[in-house]
């Protein structure tokens, strides 16, 4: 799994976000258009967009890889699920994998969806509608988790 | 059979919540809004038709993951009733008479989403 460089995001001295790398997978397209428009907003720049967990997949770990500092994922997608996908994030036995910083992005508000992702290790779980400082937060939680424990 | 949930009429009110369309303007600015909105209500119609196209073919397993993405969709953008009508195809018809019935439903609510955002002053 390809690992950011060593200017790292958490560099204290700087906490904008236009160094953060991104990977959306969301199949609609209008809500990918959204997202993408809101993390332009709150200061990111590099957004990489998917539309299904097996193009997410080549671009994380497979064939396509890049380097992101943290994934955004629906969770119903057509094929495997977004959750399928974390699970299988979290069973590489790369270190990073375990740990590298998931938001999900759903329309499934019950609980018992939540339960299925949560023990994979989810930074945040946003249920639509999300906004500007909506993901402003659960990015800043998910690539700066120290700041966020201080403040 | 009846359906577990409920076709309710459409709410006394608009059939969008004013907060969410105005949080988006205030997120991505105006025109950007004003853009989104415009996809929004095509890919609304989009949506409707995918539906229509799945219950022709009597495919229920495609309508309830149709509709789930009409449901997220709808709910990004505060369509309320139409996010419970989605919800109502995506988890609660156990047919495709039962899901013919909320579609019908669905496409008026859509017609009245349309007219509310054409309107849609900011």
């Amino acid at each position: 799994m390809a690992q950011p460089e060593k200017t790292s995001v958490n560099d204290a001295a700087s906490r904008n976000l236009d160094r953060v790398r991104v990977l959306l997978i969301e199949d609609e397209r209008v809500i990918r258009e959204i997202v993408v428009r809101l993390l332009r907003t709150i200061g990111i720049r590099e957004v990489t967009e998917a539309a299904t967990a097996e193009d997410g997949w080549h671009l994380l770990v497979g064939q396509d890889q890049q380097s992101f500092h943290v994934l955004i994922t629906d969770l119903t997608l057509p094929g495997a699920s977004g959750g399928t996908l974390v699970r299988k994030l979290r069973e590489l036995p790369s270190p990073r994998a375990k740990t590298f910083p998931v938001i999900v992005l759903t329309g499934s508000n019950d609980l018992q969806t939540y339960k299925l992702v949560e023990p994979w290790g989810i930074s945040s779980y946003l249920i639509k509608p999300v906004s500007a400082g909506l993901l402003r937060a659960a990015i800043e939680k998910a690539v700066f988790p120290e700041s966020r424990k201080e403040t | 059979m009846p359906l577990r949930g409920k076709v309710t009429d459409p709410p006394i009110g608009p059939p969008v919540e004013d907060n969410a369309l105005k949080m988006l303007e205030i997120d991505i600015g105006a025109d950007e809004s004003r853009r989104i909105m415009q996809l929004f209500t095509a890919s609304l119609n989009e949506y409707c038709d995918r539906l229509l196209a799945d219950l022709a073919a009597q495919d229920l397993s495609q309508t309830k993951k149709t509709a789930h993405g009409l449901k997220g969709l709808c709910m990004q953008f505060g369509a309320t009733h139409s996010m419970e009508l989605a919800r109502l195809l995506e988890l609660d018809v156990d047919n495709v008479e039962e899901a013919k019935l909320v579609l019908s439903k669905l496409v008026e609510e859509v017609g009245r989403v349309e007219k509310f955002i054409a309107s849609w002053k900011g």
